[in-house]
């Protein structure tokens, strides 16, 4: 008994304690971070448009930066991204050094949140900005980043004068009330849409040849694609994929995909349509008769190369350079005949136009990309914001523009016909590096930053004959400026509605999942899918589709 | 009745040995498949499926992408340092605290005892954990390391009942020669403990070892890296590599089918040594000696 | 010759002061005679109040809509909106359930498992043997989760081994890992053929802590290996045992959401999604540090009502206990 009483005192003194601790100890020491609204500095700036003569700067300023180390690209080969050749001539050419300051691989997340929450903030963040907790918005609010509007005016003459020729792209660099944010990464989609669009069905020519069938346009064609590959080429498993649910290649011949979509300004929900339930019937038959993966539902990224280069799948979605590439170039060691191929998204009847497509709403996959984007801090001084923008706007000039996407001249390219192209350095490293690397040591176009992602780069890039074919074939399906149904708009929920969201969109993207698989595998009756219609109402899937229409109006409504 | 009491005593043998055996073999493969994958050849390896019986061609690529790496050689010196200094230190604690903990007649054993195990409950997170690290001056320093993480109430636990199943004889007859609660620790119960003590430098020892969240979230100059950091970065970097790389980097991507196993390998290949070096301590009867002194 | 009287004696009513001047009493000859023990728990004690004390006012991120700008005690607060809405959510019994099986499965095969292979191998005669055995076992403790899961994945595939067993008993190969019911099979082995090594180590330990001379005395007695086992050993290993029951009474709502991940897909959700996974899910679509410290709060209040609950327990039936 003494025991226990002893235990008590203990509890009630550690809640004391603990009580006690939570009203005294509350924001660390550190400085507080203010919000802040920066004045533009009195010093004269050259009037947008003018050529930047400024550079070199002359300035002892040092920014610190922050970003993560391009992984694993730069990171194979540097450690800090100030060695590199490129920003060894950034540099020279801005007359501004910058110390990079790197969070080790992998530790991107909790050393961004420490760093914010100790107040402890460079000059400079890359970051992705939707991922903050809610959105750029917030990030301006609470006094972590700048609105650069001003700034981009009075210091950015380049980035100002691009965004003002593309309102397009400005558009989707701004917050919902028409505030700049970042310094965007820009992929140039003024001619095509070589840059957006990378990953499609592919499937293995060379059997489609030897069994002397055409590319598979309608569901019809697959059916006796993938009953050949299975028959005449012992492919167990001729289509699989490893990320199932994400895909929605195979369902928009059916009007829906995997998420939401817009008809016109109206936001529909994919699973929900009838056209969905179609797709199910349809994919439940491919199953039951061999032509899917049996085990569709496990197959992550190894196994999925096993059965690739085992000779047992031959049909699959992916990315042009990140797998087709890599698989053939795998695969042609032993075998020089093995060539693979993008087809378009299968539509119902022959001669169909795709109902998807991509018109001025819809950038979902749209020019200004998504990842880390460099934004200015309030820890940065009112002198020190102007350097910070004139040497991230050095990136939108001219020079910078060669330099981001192409690298050094006569180093990493060479002017050809007015094109700059890649040198043998680039194609046959001395060291072995693959092309990724060495062209990173040189530019950012492989990965991204802040600056505008030449059109010109991909084909280099992606030098395979059948990569440019596969990409004519996917952009066909998802470039129609006229599609009816399109992809949504990259929008800015506010953290209240993306934690609501969240909610509601865990429980029914689980239930979707489990639907799907169960009625594709035969465990289930297709009529479960009027049952999933209905549980997902109850989930809330209105209330989301409502939040994601708020989402999209502001969008439409940005100035 | 002597002859079929040793018959059905063999058998038994037998059995206990067969079903070691299986055991050793089903627990021993992994490690056998791990070292025969990161010497083969990764293309061969990633159309593979089931059982290595050897490695498939030889191929020390994994291992050169590995050892290539210049922050391995300090990456296992910080480590070496984190793990001696670090495991003595925190025996050393633990032991302090469990003989607390497993003394009868002490008012305060049983609340403190409580909140100790309280905080394996509830904590702060590691926001606040940060900034208490950070202003106690700890950051970018080898000692962050090893103090915040000097005591593990696990480990504690067990060694307090492995204090507590000493006979209080010992102590009682340590009192009546006058020895204090500081004599009797060290030259009374931990001699008696052995083989728990072995255990805690090997939980202990291991625990440092493996560690590298701490390390990547207190340090910043890279030198003071730990080894499995770095092994970490390696890891991480070859699979992001089979994500984005370029057409032509199918020698990069075959490195990342065989680099986790050689990561494993390197990384697991000393700790080898120590267990066995420890085993001595865990032989029966090494209480014996100071039983009837 | 005594005699009985029976009196009727009032038990005297202490006041508070006095009771207080006992204790303080009390206080005084303890920390007298206890004053070194009490000196070298300091270090240990400032530690755990330091380092564990001191940061738990961030436990409160749980009540508030934290945002790293704002800080912990300048987020918004919000109170019980994250629990609520967690416990709300359309699958939380499932998750809980599935979860709670999980562990009870592992109580029953994943916590004799390393004790039966301590035992095991102390019943080795061949000192080589069994030198070697000690060495072996734990090596998959130290194989990364994903190389043991990949292996297993192997092993359960379609053409994997498992599947080439069944064929042979002249049954039809599965996609074991697309199955619900198997999937608690799946992982219970996964967990014990990685952790029964390392697991067994503990038991070594308390096992060589044995005195001989009782086993001695024993055989003179004439008893066999399983008596000596039932009477010595494992009265021997009890004390180490009951602890780490208590113990892992304490971990009954955990489950280690890495292996799951690995190992689950929407087929098997029905058994495998835990409380873990989901939040993990959820992290995905929205990084919200607030929702997962609540759930983690939530998970780590119930775990400590079970252990507050075993150790009482544990407490009446034998003397064994934590506080």
């Amino acid at each position: 008994m003494k025991n226990n009483s002893k235990v008590i005192i203990a509890v009630v003194v550690v809640l004391l304690v603990v009580v006690a601790i939570w009203f005294t100890v509350g924001r660390p020491p550190a400085e507080e971070p203010v919000a802040v609204t920066p004045t533009p500095a009195p010093a004269p700036a050259p009037a947008p448009g003018e050529p930047a003569d400024i550079y070199p700067l002359d300035t002892d300023v040092v920014l610190t930066y922050w970003m993560a180390l391009p992984a694993p690209h730069v990171s194979a080969n540097f450690t800090n991204f100030a060695d590199t050749p490129l920003y060894q001539r950034v540099f020279t050419e801005t007359g501004v050094t910058v110390e990079f300051m790197h969070p080790p691989e992998g530790q991107a997340t909790e050393q961004f949140n420490l760093m914010v929450a100790s107040g402890d903030l460079p000059d400079v963040i890359e970051w992705g900005w939707h991922a903050f907790p809610g959105g750029p918005a917030k990030a301006i609010a609470d006094g972590l980043i700048r609105p650069l509007n001003d700034i981009f005016e009075n210091y950015a003459p380049n980035i100002s004068a691009l965004l003002e020729e593309n309102p397009q792209w400005a558009r989707q660099a701004m917050t919902d009330d028409g505030t700049f944010y970042m310094f965007p990464f820009i992929r140039d989609d003024r001619v095509d849409n070589r840059l957006l669009v990378s990953t499609g069905i592919f499937l293995r020519y060379d059997w489609l040849q030897a069994l002397e069938l055409q590319l598979p346009e309608t569901f019809d064609d697959w059916r006796t694609v993938l009953t050949a590959f299975r028959d005449e080429k012992g492919a167990v498993a001729p289509l699989s994929h490893d990320a199932f649910m994400t895909r929605d290649h195979f369902q928009t011949g059916f009007g829906v995909n995997m998420g939401f979509f817009l008809e016109g300004e109206e936001v529909r929900w994919g699973p929900m349509q009838p056209g969905f339930k179609e797709w199910l019937e349809l994919f439940r038959d491919w199953y039951a008769d061999g032509l899917i993966d049996p085990e569709i539902a496990t197959v992550d990224r190894r196994a999925l190369e096993a059965k690739i280069l085992g000779g047992q799948t031959g049909a699959t979605i992916g990315a042009m350079v990140g797998r087709l590439g890599f698989y053939t170039d795998a695969m042609r060691a032993t075998d020089p005949n093995v060539k693979f191929m993008g087809t378009r998204n299968p539509v119902r009847n022959r001669g169909e136009e795709p109902l998807f497509g991509m018109g001025p709403l819809s950038l979902g996959t749209g020019a200004i990309g998504t990842g880390a984007q460099a934004a200015i801090t309030t820890r940065a001084e009112d002198h020190e914001v102007e350097i910070a923008a004139r040497f991230l706007d050095f990136n939108y000039s001219e020079e910078g523009y060669t330099l981001f996407s192409f690298g050094i001249e006569d180093q990493s390219f060479t002017w050809v016909d007015g094109i700059p192209t890649f040198t043998d350095l680039i194609y046959n490293h001395p060291d072995g590096w693959p092309i990724a690397e060495a062209l990173s040591a040189f530019a950012r176009s492989p990965s991204n930053g802040p600056f505008l992602q030449s059109a010109e780069y991909i084909w280099q890039y992606a030098y395979l004959p059948e990569q440019r074919a596969s990409w004519e074939n996917w952009e066909w399906s998802m470039g129609r400026p006229d599609g009816q149904l399109r992809w949504l708009p990259r929008t800015t929920p506010t953290s209240d509605e993306a934690s609501e969201m969240a909610a509601i969109m865990t429980q029914v993207n689980t239930l979707r999942d489990e639907t799907v698989l169960r009625i594709m595998t035969g465990v289930a009756p297709v009529e479960e899918w009027d049952t999933f219609v209905e549980t997902a109402k109850g989930m809330g899937i209105e209330r989301a589709i409502e939040i994601q229409e708020a989402g999209v109006q502001r969008f439409i409504n940005r100035p | 009745m002597v002859e079929s009491r040793k018959l059905s005593e063999k058998l038994i043998d037998i059995t206990i040995v067969l079903l070691m055996g299986i055991i050793i073999i089903v627990t021993v493969y992994p490690m056998i498949y791990v070292l025969f994958a990161s010497f083969s050849d990764g293309t061969r390896l990633m159309k593979h499926t089931g059982i290595l019986l050897a490695p498939l061609g030889f191929d020390l690529s994994s291992y050169q992408a590995v050892f290539r790496n210049p922050m391995i050689a300090l990456g296992y010196r910080n480590t070496t340092f984190l793990v001696v200094i670090g495991s003595i230190y925190s025996v050393f604690m633990t032991a302090l605290g469990a003989y607390f903990l497993s003394r009868k007649n002490i008012l305060w054993k049983g609340p403190i005892m409580f909140l100790i195990v309280f905080t394996m409950f509830f904590g702060g997170g590691l926001i606040p954990f940060f900034f208490v690290v950070r202003d106690l001056g700890l950051i970018n320093s080898l000692w962050a390391l090893i103090i915040p993480s000097s005591v593990t109430t696990f480990n504690m636990i067990i060694m307090r009942t492995a204090f507590m199943s000493i006979p209080d004889s010992f102590e009682e007859s340590a009192r009546i020669d006058g020895a204090n609660d500081i004599s009797i620790l060290f030259r009374v119960i931990l001699p008696l403990s052995m083989p728990v003590v072995a255990v805690m430098l090997l939980f202990y020892g291991v625990g440092r070892w493996n560690a590298w969240f701490h390390a990547a979230i207190f340090l910043r100059d890279r030198e003071l890296f730990p080894l499995q950091l770095i092994l970490r970065e390696i890891l991480i970097a070859n699979d992001l590599a089979v994500m984005t790389a370029g057409s032509d980097a199918a020698d990069r991507m075959m490195l990342a089918a065989t680099i986790p196993y050689a990561l494993i390998i390197v990384a697991t290949v000393p700790v080898l040594f120590i267990y066995p070096f420890l085993q001595r301590y865990f032989i029966k009867g090494v209480m014996v000696g100071g039983l009837k002194g | 010759m005594a005699k009985f009287v029976a009196v009727a004696v009032r038990p005297e009513k202490k006041s508070i002061s006095e009771t207080l001047k006992e204790f303080l009493q009390l206080m005084k000859k303890d920390f007298k005679r206890n004053k070194y023990a009490y000196l070298m728990v300091a270090p240990v004690v400032a530690f755990y109040l330091i380092f564990h004390y001191w940061p738990m006012y961030g436990a409160q991120i749980a009540f508030r809509n934290f945002s790293p700008m704002l800080g912990i005690t300048g987020s918004p607060w919000v109170g019980l909106e994250h629990i609520i809405s967690f416990v709300e959510s359309h699958y939380f019994w499932r998750l809980i359930r599935n979860g709670l099986l999980l562990n009870i499965y592992e109580l029953i095969f994943g916590f004799p498992a390393p004790i039966i292979l301590a035992l095991l191998i102390n019943e080795l005669r061949n000192k080589t043997f069994k030198r070697f055995g000690q060495t072996i076992v734990y090596l998959p403790h130290f194989i990364s989760l994903v190389v043991v899961v990949g292996l297993l994945r192997d092993f359960v595939s379609l053409d994997g081994i498992v599947n080439d067993f069944l064929y042979l008993l002249g049954m039809e190969r599965i996609v074991i890992l697309q199955r619900p019911e198997l999937f608690r099979t799946v992982f219970i082995s996964s967990l014990v053929w990685q952790s029964m090594g390392w697991g067994s180590i503990i038991f070594l330990a308390a096992l060589s802590g044995i005195d001989p001379q009782l086993y001695e005395a024993a055989t003179i007695d004439g008893c066999g290996r399983f008596k000596k086992m039932w009477y010595i050993t494992l009265p021997g290993i009890m004390p180490t045992i009951v602890i780490l029951l208590i113990l892992r009474m304490g971990s009954m709502f955990d489950v280690g959401f890495e292996r799951i991940i690995l190992l689950y897909n929407p087929l098997t959700f029905e058994t495998a999604d835990v409380i873990g996974s989901f939040v993990f899910r959820r992290g995905i679509l929205e990084f919200n540090w607030s929702y997962s410290a609540a759930v983690g709060l939530f998970n780590s209040g119930i775990n400590f009502a079970l252990i507050l609950m075993a150790n009482w327990l544990s407490r009446r039936v034998n003397e064994t206990s934590l506080w």
